[in-house]
């Protein structure tokens, strides 16, 4: 048998098998299915079509508004920069200077008398002296000699009996004054005659003096002494030249017996003095003192933010001068203003000086000094010497030179009638709040605009828009008008006090106002002038005004979102990623279908942009986003709509497309023709974006 | 005119049908030659419902445009249309040793089995776009797909000299270079109008092989006899598994709706999501379904072949074939046969199939035997295709050449 070709067979089978192993596909199968698919789907609320929330506002209803605020410029009052009260300038005499001296006493006994007559050079008043000595106990008439030679009355000679009063003063120069004298008879015998003076020991100045005086036995002779205008000295002198007893012979002589002597000084005032002189005020003032520069301003009280008040003060006194000076209606915690100082003893002929510095920081300035008195302040000075010990002279020609002023002072309150003032100011505004809205027109329903006034100030006024013009970018301008706004003094209310309290006066414009047009130029710019007067007639004396108070204006337009919109756009900018889409493809379209639940219909365009702007692919819809129903009662959406918005695009197109880096979505919006709607913000659209493509698919 | 008859029949009951594994493997004991070499290619594609027209074009290629697809898809059942194919191609060598014969080869096989319903097919060719709003029925869609080849090894036994038949027995050694299976009960796609949102609800479970080959094994038998003028021939392919590591599995068995990526803000969204990933993964983990990587060992699918042949007379043979091979929408295909020989030892037959992939088939062959021990066998159903390719379903040939030597 014949072997078979190995090589032939292996050659044959290779050949064989490679020929027909595979299924063999001459050609592609191709076909172009229709997929249609959702590629994303988002929410669109009120705030994705107000992108700035800054500015929205809802309100209970939740009715969307935009409301723009602008503080406009406050007014401060200015009578608290100034505040000045005079200095407090006086020159001091001496009101007084009251000296004290204790009473001067003497007892001179019966048997005293008796030695004097003894050593008389009479033989017989001698005789009579030594009877005298020698009776006591007995009456005269137990001596016949005696009886026989003593006269009717017996001469008694005392001659001057010194009175030392220099430990109390030297001299001092009276201006008031009195002496009581008071002589007290225990003698068994009336004096029949005492003639007696009390004198200068230096330059025997008669002070006082007494003739013929009878005291009778056991009775007081009292008299006081007149010694205005005296000058006394330390050493006096009693001088007594006659002493005549009356004879009684039958009284029982008492050698002890004697005559009282008592001298009283009282309400000593001298014109100068060298003394101890006791505790005494010197000078006292009690005055008022008005502010100055005060204008119209009638202030009743002022509560000190700082300063200081300053105390200068020159004396001539020769003794220490303790002074106060005090400003009883200004208290603080209801204290009051009170400083002490001490000028130390000037020397002869010279003077001494100090200043004293006071702080009156959060001090209550009582001005209304009796109350219905203003810009007035009280003031109380008093110059005070003590008891030292020692002798000094003072004189009421000595001064005391006070001056006293306020320096730095600032109130942090002032109240009373504060005048007026009027202030004018021009100014403007400039937002974007309107200006931002991307639309063509809109037509506001309404517009609120509302002047808020904050007044702290206690000081009722006026605020008056002289006018208010907008303008936009444009230049389109309109004036407002406004029959309860514009042009018209607007009352402020007054704050109140205790405890502070700012009242708020709101000034809304009237139902005929054209704000709406005003509004409806989207403007981004308001001028506007204003002018304030505050204060006033009628007086008010219980304004008030506090260093922080201020007239503050807020100006706030509040447009609700009930409207009608023309092309209201909303461009949103997504960056695109790769795209995997490689197919071929004959075209076909983007759809975005909306369940539509705000008042707007909408036309829709895509734009995919690669390499700049250069190459870029426009998809337009070829319908709207229809508006939801709006119930034309209320003006609010009802319901949501259903929208199927068709993008075509070709072959072309989407071979751009997968290169885009950038697709830009605009939408344009537009209220129903003549329908103003409301936006709400529960509003809101489902949005889903799908892609129909037909891709070729080769098999 | 009978020949006419004959043609007519063919334009009237052509349609897609299953392979015959006609007795061109089988070697009766009688054959005493000692080397045999053969090379057969066979392929077939059927479907029950679906065109040969259509067919032709997904095969071998051209434009389907709409129009064509929509008639094709409105000819289809709404459930249980058959779609599938096979090819296969194998070179084999056995040598005879007395009472032994010993074979080796090489082979290939590629099939393809797709049981689906009219909406499945709408989509896949019309797109989801026709049918938005409406519901697209995916039950019991069901599909296989295999791709293998290998190396065999066989031995052969006449037992009792041939009395008692021939046993065969081989074992191949496998790779696969693909394969994927889809399964689902009650599945459907709702496309909302304008594409709001897809709904896919049901149960189903995809695999395919996506990053390792698979490797396995394989296991033939073979049992035939000659008793009298009858032969009986039993073939039992492919008994064996194929391990595939890293398959792709997505595995559901709910509802799942796809609206999109969800933008909280378009003021603030960055696109680059959009258009990005529009793989089968990436469209499926758009309903929240995730990918799973699986290590699976999957039976092969083998198939049982039984002839039985009956000798009429010296000019008549008569023959019927039952095959099935385990795939889906195959079910096993009845092959009645009526063989005529003439001079020169040609030999020419008449079949009538039905079952497989798709209906009836008229099958048409002829077979040459020459002196040098050449053979060539071929056989085959595709005049429906030629002549009315609209009409009919499913076409196939098989080709084969033996030498003895």
């Amino acid at each position: 048998m014949k072997r078979p070709n190995i090589t032939r067979i292996l050659f044959f089978t290779a050949l064989l098998f490679a020929t027909f192993s595979c299924r063999k596909v001459f050609n592609k199968a191709d076909w172009e299915p229709e997929a249609v698919f959702p590629l994303a789907h988002t929410e669109l609320t009120y705030t994705n079509i107000v992108t700035d929330s800054t500015y929205i506002h809802t309100d209970s209803t939740g009715l969307a508004s935009i409301v723009f605020e602008q503080q406009l410029d406050s007014l401060s009052l200015s009578v608290l920069d100034t505040f000045s009260a005079p200095p407090f300038n006086s020159k001091f005499k001496l009101d007084s200077l009251r000296l004290e001296v204790p009473p001067f006493e003497q007892t001179i006994t019966l048997g005293q008398l008796a030695r004097q007559l003894q050593a008389s050079s009479d033989p017989i008043q001698s005789y009579i002296g030594t009877s005298l000595l020698a009776l006591h106990g007995n009456n005269i008439a137990s001596n016949a000699l005696l009886s026989l030679v003593v006269p009717a009355t017996i001469p008694v000679p005392i001659g001057s009996i010194p009175v030392d009063l220099n430990q109390f003063f030297k001299t001092a120069e009276l201006s008031k004054g009195t002496v009581t004298l008071k002589i007290q008879n225990e003698f068994p015998m009336d004096i029949d005659r005492l003639d007696f003076s009390v004198q200068n020991a230096t330059d025997n100045a008669v002070l006082l003096q007494e003739t013929n005086i009878r005291i009778p036995k056991k009775t007081t002779f009292e008299k006081d002494y007149d010694l205005a205008g005296k000058t006394v000295e330390g050493q006096l002198l009693v001088a007594v030249p006659t002493l005549n007893l009356l004879t009684d012979k039958q009284a029982i002589i008492d050698t002890n017996q004697f005559i009282y002597m008592n001298m009283s000084f009282s309400n000593l005032q001298v014109f100068s003095a060298t003394a101890i002189f006791p505790d005494q005020d010197v000078v006292s003032d009690y005055q008022a003192a008005s502010l100055e520069d005060m204008g119209e301003m009638e202030l009743k009280e002022a509560w000190i933010e700082e300063g200081m008040v300053v105390m200068d003060v020159i004396s001539t006194l020769q003794d220490s001068i303790f002074m106060s000076y005090s400003m009883p209606k200004t208290t603080f915690n209801g204290s009051p203003l009170i400083f002490n100082g001490v000028v130390p003893p000037a020397p002869p002929s010279g003077t001494n000086a100090i200043r004293l510095e006071v702080p009156v920081k959060d001090y209550v300035l009582n001005l209304s000094s009796p109350t219905d008195y203003f810009n007035r302040f009280v003031y109380e000075f008093k110059a005070h010497v003590k008891y030292t010990g020692k002798q000094v002279y003072l004189s009421l020609k000595d001064s005391i030179v006070v001056n006293v002023y306020m320096r730095s002072i600032r109130p942090k309150y002032v109240r009373g009638y504060l005048g007026s003032l009027d202030t004018s100011y021009t100014s403007f505004i400039e937002t974007d709040v309107f200006s931002k809205i991307q639309a063509e027109a809109i037509s506001p329903a309404t517009v609120n605009v509302r002047l808020k006034v904050e007044n702290s100030l206690g000081v009722k006024g006026t605020v008056q828009f002289e006018y208010l013009k907008a303008s936009n970018a444009k230049g389109q301008s309109l004036d407002a008008q406004d029959d309860q706004m514009i042009g018209v003094p607007l009352s402020i209310a007054a704050a109140t006090d205790h405890p502070l309290t700012t009242v708020g006066t709101l000034i809304q414009n009237g139902p005929n106002s054209n704000f709406p047009e005003l509004i409806g130029l989207m403007p981004n710019r308001f001028d506007f002038k204003v002018q304030t007067h505050v204060g006033g007639l009628p007086k008010d004396s219980n304004s008030f005004v506090y260093n922080t108070s201020k007239l503050k204006s807020k100006l706030e337009i509040d447009m609700p979102l009930h409207l009608s919109v023309q092309g209201l756009m909303l461009r949103d900018t997504i960056d695109l990623g790769s795209s995997q889409i490689t197919f071929e493809n004959a075209g076909g379209a983007l759809t975005l279908v909306a369940y539509n639940g705000f008042p707007f219909n909408g036309t829709i365009k895509a734009t995919f942009v690669s390499n700049g702007t250069s190459q870029q692919v426009v998809l337009n819809g070829t319908s709207a986003m229809l508006s939801a129903d709006v119930d034309p009662s209320t003006g609010k959406a009802i319901g949501k709509k259903r929208s199927a918005v068709v993008l075509p695009f070709t072959q072309n197109d989407l071979a751009n497309m997968v290169q885009a880096k950038q697709l830009i979505l605009e939408a344009r919006f537009d209220t129903p023709q003549g329908q103003k709607v409301k936006m709400y913000s529960d509003y809101t659209t489902q949005l889903t974006l799908t892609a129909k493509v037909a891709p070729k698919i080769s098999r | 005119m009978r020949f006419r008859s004959l043609t007519l029949l063919f334009f009237l009951f052509v349609s897609a049908g299953s392979m015959a594994q006609y007795a061109h493997y089988l070697r009766p004991p009688s054959d005493t030659s000692g080397h045999h070499l053969s090379v057969d290619i066979g392929f077939e594609s059927n479907a029950n419902t679906l065109s040969n027209e259509m067919i032709q074009k997904v095969l071998w290629g051209g434009h389907m445009d709409n129009t064509f697809l929509t008639e094709q898809r409105d000819d289809l059942k709404s459930q249980n249309n058959h779609l599938g194919y096979e090819f296969r191609s194998s070179v084999q060598y056995s040598w005879k040793q007395k009472a032994h014969e010993w074979q080796v080869g090489l082979r290939y096989r590629d099939l393809f089995g797709f049981n689906y319903t009219k909406d499945l097919f709408g989509l896949v060719f019309l797109g989801n776009h026709a049918y938005e709003g409406q519901t697209a029925d995916l039950s019991y869609t069901n599909y296989a797909y295999w791709r293998y080849a290998g190396v065999q090894a066989g031995w052969c036994k006449w037992l009792n000299e041939g009395k008692a038949g021939k046993l065969s027995i081989g074992v191949s050694a496998l790779y696969s270079p693909n394969y994927q299976q889809l399964t689902s009960q009650n599945a459907s796609l709702y496309t909302a109008p304008n594409a709001e949102y897809l709904q896919l609800q049901g149960d189903f479970t995809l695999q395919y092989k996506d990053q390792q080959n698979g490797y396995g094994a394989g296991l033939d038998l073979g049992y035939s006899i000659e008793f009298g003028k009858n032969l009986l021939f039993l073939q039992v392919q492919d008994i064996g598994f194929m391990q595939f590591s890293g398959v792709a599995q997505y595995r559901g068995d709910s509802t799942y709706e796809y609206r999109g990526e969800q933008i909280d803000n378009i003021s603030t969204f960055n696109g680059d999501s959009l258009f990005s990933d529009i793989s089968v993964g990436g469209f499926v983990k758009q309903f929240g379904i995730e990918e799973k990587r699986v290590s699976v060992t999957k039976f092969l699918p083998f198939s049982i072949n039984l002839v039985y042949v009956r000798k009429l007379n010296d000019k008549w043979n008569g023959s019927l074939q039952i095959y099935y091979t385990k795939m889906p929408a195959y079910v096993p295909r009845a092959t009645a046969r009526m063989e005529r020989v003439f001079q020169n030892n040609w030999k020419a037959n008449l079949g009538l199939a039905y079952g497989g992939f798709g209906r009836e088939n008229l099958l048409l062959g002829a077979q040459k035997t020459w002196a040098s021990n050449w053979t060539l066998h071929a056989e085959g159903y595709f005049l429906g295709l030629l002549v009315l390719p609209n009409n009919s379903h499913g076409f196939g040939f098989t080709f084969g050449v033996k030498k003895r030597f």
